[in-house]
């Protein structure tokens, strides 16, 4: 022992670097001219030898307790995880060649405990993998497209093939961006380079027809996808753009709008999106270190993620509108039009009764500090605001689902933050069937004249029973109708099910939240309680109408999930997003402004500003199509109808409202608008998006800096410095 | 076409996951474990490395291993940054976090048993030197440390020495190294 005192391991750094060098050589790690220069010093010195003989026997030791440190048991939730992904892949229709039958998994799951088999299994299923990644981007094209051709059914053959070739080949990676960045060339280039431009549009529908219709489809997908994204979390690795998954995190690929022809399109049809939880997951990445996987950002729930000071509506109606225009910061010659809807708001005093069941997910995934100790501690804030009006049942689940708080009256706190006290996570997630047991509740004291909600708290990862996507989504739009509405609250990292908690949301009626810190905890649940809580106005519609004659082409950015077929639109069977108190709607178009276009098309319902000619073919030609009608030279830029119907309504209202407004430059434009352009701008930019323009991270930071308005809670002030953050990851 | 041509790597690859899961399953866990102490957090690291390799496989075959531990690593790093800026928020100690799983090391040094002892010393030691003396015990050669860590090779050296350094100076009197 006392020999380490005659070894040069002083404090002095130049003793400690002779001492490392010494270590380095017990422990074989120098080359061969430092290892001779030690060793010529090690004749010389005896304390040295010493200490060069103590550390292998001390490494020895080191090294035997390291390596024989028993292992945690292998895990087979492992070989599960990775089995699910590949099976997830493996069952989209387009990677059938490489098809694993999911009942033999079943049959081999049940005895999973088995490594070997489990391994083998694992081997079984790896083929799917490689052409399933390109495979799920052709997946999500093809649901957008079905859903697109649901929109353009029946009307026209032309041109929803169009569309839809043009959206499949939004999903193509580099063969797209060549393609849509022509076409925003050619709606520039109608003014700047009329020579280029001309001939492009020569056949007025060209850039919407596309020659990739003849093309055989499988060679869509020779071209790699571009890897243009830093990989959030392998440090110097790149990431394909078109990886789905962040580890174990899951997100929807997002295919972004193209710009379109409002001759052809003039039709934008959408459903409202409350949702800020994509905001909070981004922030999580940025001041975790990393840029978020581009899927992970949705750029409307970055907007929406904010408060913008419109007006309180006037009369009866739920919410006001409000729209504006003004030049688009990123491509010089664009416009922006933001169209801002403002719910009413109800004071907290004024807040109906109301009926809260809190479904928990207290499975072992959520033991970490981040998921169910920080979800007891957003509860224990909500739960101090509630009075005797109010109703709170406690649901939870992990291998089995139970009652851990029957229905208590909200003003006896002690004892429901006494029932929250005691909860711990273990075992598995058998999330349906807690979903059943909450919804069960819910409905049991159903308040007829208040707010009814299964407010889940979850990390999204249902393992154990109904835990497809589909059946989930099923099970829940069933539950919903009930007039039970959904809140559902991400929590935790990591394992994050991102697609799967929209989704449940979105049929459930209800929001998605993303809780990352006490601090969100407060904001979605306290701040915005009443928003939260209380929706105003359900199934929200909106549908643009643009005039051609002032618009030619428009370009929605963001609510890319949130496409509704132009026809859905006046179909009240139609689900889509719920508006609550208090809460703020906004959608931003980059627009080009024009006078007149030679192109036409037909498109669907009854439209203000042309009438619809003939059934247009392929290769009729286009001006006799369509001709514009009388509004079209009233100089409105556009209608906004939007649909909307009362909390527990089955028929909905139709508002209108035209824009006829003279473009602002955009120094003149309201704050609003312009902290929405940078909002946008980020999402755009941290996307690695085609249309982000010139757009720069340093802009975006000015920009927002200068619209920051009174911002009480200090929101917009802590996105400026998000947008540093990501200026400095991004370089 | 391309995709016909993948087909034979495809097929080596499998073998070549499935040998790795096989191979490094273990391991890995026992890294991440000793950076994170928390089983759950290790093994979900750990399942992210393995995804990643079916995902994003690494470009040259050799140096596998160092890969694995590399994206293993980054993961775990992740989940700490995490944790500490949890605490930071919200009071979670990420102490807690590393020293639970452990026995008392006055209390194992006492038992006689002295790997016990040594294993218990590795959660008091930062988590940098942990990782270096874990990465070498695994057998990385400093140089494959410094890669794996994104550090120098020359600070690597420093790094180990002071962990074997630190342990010597804790031992208990009896014990001579």
């Amino acid at each position: 022992m006392n020999q380490r005192l005659h070894t040069p391991n002083g404090d002095a750094p130049r003793d400690e670097e002779a001492a490392a060098l010494l270590t380095a050589y017990a422990l074989h790690q120098l080359g061969e001219s430092e290892a001779a220069a030690v060793e010529a010093r090690l004749q010389a010195d005896p304390a040295a030898q010493a200490f060069v003989r103590d550390t292998r026997r001390l490494a020895e030791m080191v090294e035997e307790a390291l390596v024989g440190e028993e292992c945690p048991a292998v895990s087979t939730q492992l070989r599960k995880q990775l089995d699910e992904k590949l099976a997830a892949q493996e069952n989209s229709p387009v990677a059938s060649t490489a098809r694993v039958s999911r009942s033999r998994w079943n049959i081999v799951a049940s005895v999973a405990a088995l490594v070997v088999t489990a391994c083998l299994l694992v081997a079984l299923m790896l083929p799917a993998v490689q052409s399933s990644r390109e495979a799920a981007r052709l997946v999500q094209a093809r649901n957008d497209l079905r859903q697109l051709d649901s929109a353009t059914s029946g009307q026209r053959g032309a041109p929803s093939e169009h569309y839809a070739t043009d959206y499949v080949q939004y999903a193509e990676g580099d063969k797209l961006d060549l393609r849509s960045s022509r076409q925003v060339k050619l709606y520039n280039g109608q003014t700047a380079h009329p020579a280029t431009s001309s001939s492009n549009l020569a056949p007025a529908n060209e850039p919407y027809a596309s020659e990739h219709r003849e093309k055989n489809p499988a060679r869509r997908f020779d071209v790699e996808a571009p890897k243009d994204y830093r990989d959030f979390d392998s440090g110097g690795g790149e990431r394909d753009g078109n990886a789905l998954s962040g580890g174990n995190e899951q997100y929807d690929e997002i295919i972004e709008h193209p710009f379109l022809g409002s001759r052809d399109y003039p039709l934008s049809t959408f459903s409202i999106d409350v949702d800020t939880a994509s905001y909070a997951n981004v922030r999580r990445f940025l001041t975790g270190g990393s840029l978020p996987p581009p899927s992970a950002v949705r750029v409307e729930e970055l907007i929406n993620y904010f408060t913008y000071d419109d007006p309180q509506p006037q009369g009866n109606s739920p919410f006001s509108v409000n729209m504006e225009v003004a030049e688009c910061p990123w491509t010089p010659g664009h416009h922006l039009l933001r169209i801002g809807l403002q719910g009413r708001e109800i004071a907290a005093d004024k807040r109906p009764h109301s009926n809260l069941v809190f479904l928990l997910d207290v499975s072992g995934s959520m033991q970490a500090p981040n998921k169910l100790p920080l979800v007891k501690q957003a509860m224990g804030l909500l739960i101090r605001e509630l009075t005797e009006n109010d109703m709170v049942t406690i649901v939870t689940y992990a291998g089995s689902e139970g009652v851990a708080l029957e229905t208590t009256s909200g003003d006896r706190q002690a004892e429901i933050l006494k029932a929250i006290d005691v909860l711990n996570a273990g075992g598995s997630t058998h999330g349906s069937a807690g979903i059943k047991l909450a919804y069960k509740m819910a409905r049991q004291s159903f308040l007829k004249q208040g707010a009814n909600r299964v407010i889940l708290c979850t990390d999204g990862d249902f393992n154990v029973g109904v835990t497809s996507d589909q059946e989930l989504v099923d099970l829940i739009t069933h539950e919903a109708k009930s007039g039970v509405f959904l809140s559902v609250l991400g929590f935790g990292m990591g394992n994050l099910k991102d697609a799967k908690m929209e989704k449940l949301a979105d049929h459930g009626n209800g929001m998605y939240g993303y809780i990352d810190t006490l601090r969100e905890a407060r904001k979605l649940l306290v701040e915005q309680m009443s928003g939260s809580l209380v929706t105003i106005a359900k199934d929200v519609k909106i549908q643009i109408e643009f005039n051609p004659a002032a618009v030619v082409a428009y370009r929605q950015i963001g609510y890319e999930n949130r496409v509704l077929a132009a026809k859905d639109f006046d179909d009240d069977t139609k689900d889509a997003g719920e508006i609550g108190a208090g809460h703020s709607v906004t959608a931003l178009y980059e627009v080009v402004l024009a006078g007149h276009e030679n192109d036409a098309r037909a498109s669907e319902g009854p439209l203000k500003y042309q009438t619809r000619g003939a059934e247009p073919g392929r290769n009729t030609n286009p001006a006799e199509e369509t001709t514009l009608t009388k509004a079209a030279a009233s100089g409105e830029l556009l209608t906004v109808k939007l649909r909307f119907k009362e909390p527990l309504g089955d028929r909905s209202e139709l508002i209108e409202f035209p824009l006829k407004e003279e473009p602002k430059r955009f120094g003149a434009a309201s704050e609003n608008l312009r902290f929405a352009s940078a909002v946008a701008s980020f999402g755009m930019l941290l996307r690695g998006s085609e249309y982000r323009g010139g757009a720069t991270m340093s802009a975006v930071s000015e920009i927002a800096g200068a619209a920051l308005g009174s911002d009480p809670s200090g929101y917009r002030a802590e996105f400026v410095d998000l947008v540093r953050r990501a200026q400095q990851l991004g370089k | 076409m391309k995709a016909a041509a993948r087909q034979p790597e495809q097929i080596g690859r499998r073998e070549d996951v499935l040998r790795a899961v096989e191979a490094y399953e273990s391991r890995l866990t026992r890294y991440a474990l000793r950076l994170l102490g928390d089983v759950a957090l290790a093994q979900d690291a750990v399942q992210h490395t393995f995804v990643q390799l079916c995902d994003e496989p690494p470009r040259q075959p050799d140096g596998l291993a160092a890969w694995l531990f590399t994206v293993c690593r980054n993961k775990a790093y992740d989940f700490l940054r995490r944790a500490q800026r949890d605490e930071a928020l919200e009071g979670h100690p990420v102490g807690d976090l590393l020293t639970s799983r452990e026995p008392d090391p006055a209390e194992a040094a006492a038992s006689g048993d002295l790997q016990v002892w040594i294993r218990a010393q590795m959660t008091h030691l930062p988590v940098m030197q942990r990782e270096a003396l874990t990465l070498w015990s695994e057998g990385f050669a400093y140089r494959e440390i410094a890669a794996i860590t994104g550090r120098t090779e020359g600070n690597v050296r420093v790094v180990v020495h002071r962990a074997l350094n630190t342990l010597r100076n804790l031992a208990p009197a009896e014990q001579a190294w």
